[in-house]
């Protein structure tokens, strides 16, 4: 059977695959493209413009001319059926010649938007291009970035079914190679049907249990740069807009590229900001419950009797009301990210204001549930990766129950599991929460703190052995 | 199952217990105690919470009758459906009827409270019913630290104190609270019984006690009874040795109408503290005074 009927029967006829056969006077000559991932207009100006005006050639002679004048970036001889198939669902255009030499010429459509504006990872003063859907394009705005030699790309295929490209990207002279090799391999050990997206690789290259994310994803070229700069690795992949930097610091969830387009006192203060609402997101619903069950000895009498007064009319008890509330929110904060921008002031006016105002008059809830749980979930959004904050959330209610039972004893319970458990995790191998625990005081002075340059000029030295950047 | 052990342990181990909704407290805001025919009368002033936040919570005040102040509460509670809420109590009155052995029970009936704090105000008053429902805590309260505070005539005795005071077997200096709410000085319990002591002697109290923080003095001058010499105690301190009573003041002058010059100053000072401590102790008094401002008018 040749490589035609082949496909035929392997595709069971698709509408897409176009089969065309050139009779020339000594030559025959069959195309076959997949019509929705090819460019038609290269494969007639630059394929089959060409073909019409051959004919004498013998069919090697015809393959080497081919080879060699046809104006395409890729061309590649295949020899067998698996990589034949492989470049025509890769938007390659196969050509057989006298059903003997098979060529692959890339004619590939683009089919990805333009660069645009970072949906999720905004920034003030920094550039606004985010990565897209386009392995090429993600990798050219990184090397838009970093124009040096040594930023070494190693790519693998993964996925039996998608044949997604992935590209592991780290600069050479700066990252440690071991940890190079150790995502490489980890990377070939994947064996799945399908690489849909980066967030699919997440889950192989993680090895901690925590609810804290150590692979940080970034849809910000400036960000991939500096991570590579930094001595970290950076993984591209094909259809995905969001690139993978290995390893993930927890303090990384506290920095944004922003930090280092601005004078550093105000980097300070609004890390400490972060790092304040990050507490708050967790642990405000947790003590007002403490406080409202367990403690109220600890709140000033005017406070604990307005509390007292606003809660007068709300049937349930503090615990179930905040875990109502919580509940809620993320019903609207789901609700919100689903549904067509269009409607999303709506939903806002009526989950916002309509049912939280009901809910107060109708005594479902306390108004001052209300702010304690808008409070901590709007403290919880100031960190941009989406995945943080889901960890956030999953904390929020462990500590909630704890202090429901316990009280304030509860809630320091809550403290050091979590920091047990953050200290326990490691991201590629590196303590997670490097560098307060293995403390480092030089690196304090780009962790919360932001001081002068420090962080342009020194590379975090369990990343790099090239400490001093510049040299 | 090491996971379950420490779980259950936790739960045993912990105050699963103290849970509370806020609106099942009844938050107890002042405390008045006097022992009638053999039992305790108790007053509790209890803070009723409106729902309308801007309505100012009511005070109600219950009158309680009982052999011992466990029962009382015990009954307090179940007369109001509520938990007896006490971290919050600012104030206990008592009146001449408690007496050692009631004064004991009290102090351990909050010593073993582990919920009531011990940093409440302590007073004294010859009419418990009127002063506990025509006051309100926080006017009693700025009474007596504004005065203990600027004139130093009175003394701002907590439970704590009171506790301390019993076990040392020390005099107790109670702020006394006429019916018409009005502060009287102190009354001392000692050996039993209460002894009161008039506002001006309570400065002298204090001087012995090492507790003044400030007050203002006055005194005519020899040569016209019209004319006063004025002056303001910013700071004093008195050490207390075996056989001498050391006290430094810092002073200054705020009229001087009799153009006293420093010496006489001093010596007029001096000469009333001398007299009115040496009720209080028979050691030698050594005052050592820093005067400021101007001698002459």
């Amino acid at each position: 059977m040749n490589y035609i009927e082949k496909i035929k029967k392997e595709s069971n006829s698709a509408d897409d695959y176009i089969y065309k056969e050139i009779k020339l006077k000594n030559n025959k000559i069959n195309t076959i493209n997949i019509e929705t991932i090819t460019s038609s207009e290269d494969i007639n100006n630059f394929i089959l413009k060409r073909i019409s005006i051959l004919d004498n050639l013998e069919t090697d002679s015809l393959t080497n001319y081919l080879f060699n004048y046809l104006p395409a970036t890729t061309t590649e001889e295949i020899t067998d059926y698996d990589k034949l198939k492989s470049k025509l669902l890769n938007g390659f255009t196969i050509i057989i010649i006298n059903d003997k030499n098979v060529l692959a010429i890339e004619t590939r459509r683009d089919l990805t938007r333009g660069v645009a504006e970072a949906s999720y990872e905004r920034s003030i003063l920094g550039p606004k291009d985010a990565f897209i859907e386009h392995y090429n394009t993600n990798l050219g705005l990184i090397r838009r970035r970093i124009k040096d030699i040594n930023l070494h790309i190693k790519t693998i295929e993964l996925g039996r079914s998608t044949k997604t490209k992935v590209g592991l990207l780290y600069l050479k002279g700066i990252v440690k190679e071991d940890l190079v090799n150790k995502t490489y391999k980890r990377l070939q050990k994947i064996n799945l049907d399908g690489i849909i997206d980066s967030n699919y690789l997440k889950k192989y290259l993680n090895d901690s249990k925590s609810l804290f994310p150590t692979i940080k994803g970034t849809e910000r070229p400036d960000l991939a740069s500096t991570a590579l700069l930094e001595g970290k690795v950076v993984l591209i992949v094909d259809n995905s807009p969001e690139v993978l930097i290995l390893p993930t610091f927890f303090i990384d969830f506290f920095h944004t590229s922003d930090d280092y387009y601005q004078k550093p006192i105000n980097v300070t203060f609004i890390r400490i900001i972060r790092l304040i609402s990050f507490i708050i997101a967790i642990f405000l619903p947790a003590f007002y419950v403490a406080i409202t069950t367990h403690n109220p000895d600890s709140m000033p009498i005017n406070l604990l009797l307005s509390f007292q007064s606003q809660r007068m009319s709300v049937p349930f008890p503090a615990f179930l009301e905040a875990i109502l509330m919580i509940i809620a929110f993320e019903i609207l904060r789901e609700s919100d990210i689903r549904i067509p921008s269009s409607m999303g002031t709506a939903i806002s006016i009526l989950g916002g204001l309509v049912l939280g105002d009901a809910a107060v008059n109708a005594g479902i809830v306390s108004p001052i549930m209300i702010i304690v749980v808008a409070i901590s979930a709007i403290s919880g959004l100031l960190i941009q990766s989406v995945e943080a904050i889901n960890s956030i959330r999953w904390y929020r209610f462990l500590v909630i129950i704890l202090s429901s039972i316990f009280g304030y004893y509860g809630i320091f319970l809550g403290i050091i599991l979590i920091l047990t458990n953050l200290a326990d995790t490691k991201s590629e191998g590196k303590d997670y929460l490097y560098p307060f625990a293995p403390i480092n005081f030089e690196e304090q002075k780009d962790g919360i703190l932001k001081l002068h340059n420090q962080g342009e000029k020194h590379r975090n030295p369990i990343l790099s052995d090239n400490k001093v950047r510049g040299k | 199952m090491k996971k379950i052990l420490i779980l259950i342990l936790l739960f045993m181990l912990t105050g699963c217990s103290s849970y509370i909704e806020l609106n099942d407290l009844a938050i107890i805001n002042t405390l008045g105690l006097e022992k009638v025919n053999d039992n305790y009368k108790l007053y509790a002033s209890i803070v009723n919470i409106k729902e309308e936040e801007s309505l100012e919570p009511e005070i109600e005040t219950y009158e309680i009758e009982g052999n011992s102040l466990n029962q009382i509460v015990d009954n307090l509670s179940l007369t109001l459906n509520k938990k007896i809420y006490m971290s919050h109590l600012n104030l206990l009155i008592i009146n001449d009827t408690i007496k050692t052995q009631e004064l004991d029970e009290i102090i351990n009936f909050f010593i073993n409270n582990n919920e009531t704090r011990e940093d409440f105000l302590v007073i004294n008053t010859n009419n418990l019913e009127k002063v506990i429902k025509n006051s309100k805590f926080q006017q009693i309260n700025d009474l007596v630290e504004n005065s203990s505070r600027e004139t130093s005539k009175t003394i701002y005795t907590t439970m704590y104190d009171v506790i301390k005071n019993y076990y040392d077997k020390e005099s107790i200096y109670l702020p006394y609270i006429a019916s018409d709410i009005t502060l009287e000085g102190l009354k001392e319990f000692k050996n039993n019984t209460y002894k009161e002591i008039k506002s001006d002697d309570v400065i002298y109290l204090n001087y012995y006690l090492n507790n003044i923080d400030t007050y203002k003095y006055s005194i005519t001058c020899h040569n016209n009874q019209n004319k006063y010499l004025y002056l303001n105690i910013l700071t004093s301190n008195t050490s207390n040795f075996k056989n001498e009573l050391l006290i430094t003041n810092e002073i200054k002058i705020i009229s001087n109408d009799c153009n006293y010059n420093q010496d006489e100053i001093n010596n007029l000072f001096n000469n009333n503290l001398k007299s009115n401590l040496t009720k209080y102790t028979n050691k030698k008094i050594t005052i050592k005074n820093t005067i400021r401002g101007t001698y002459e008018n």
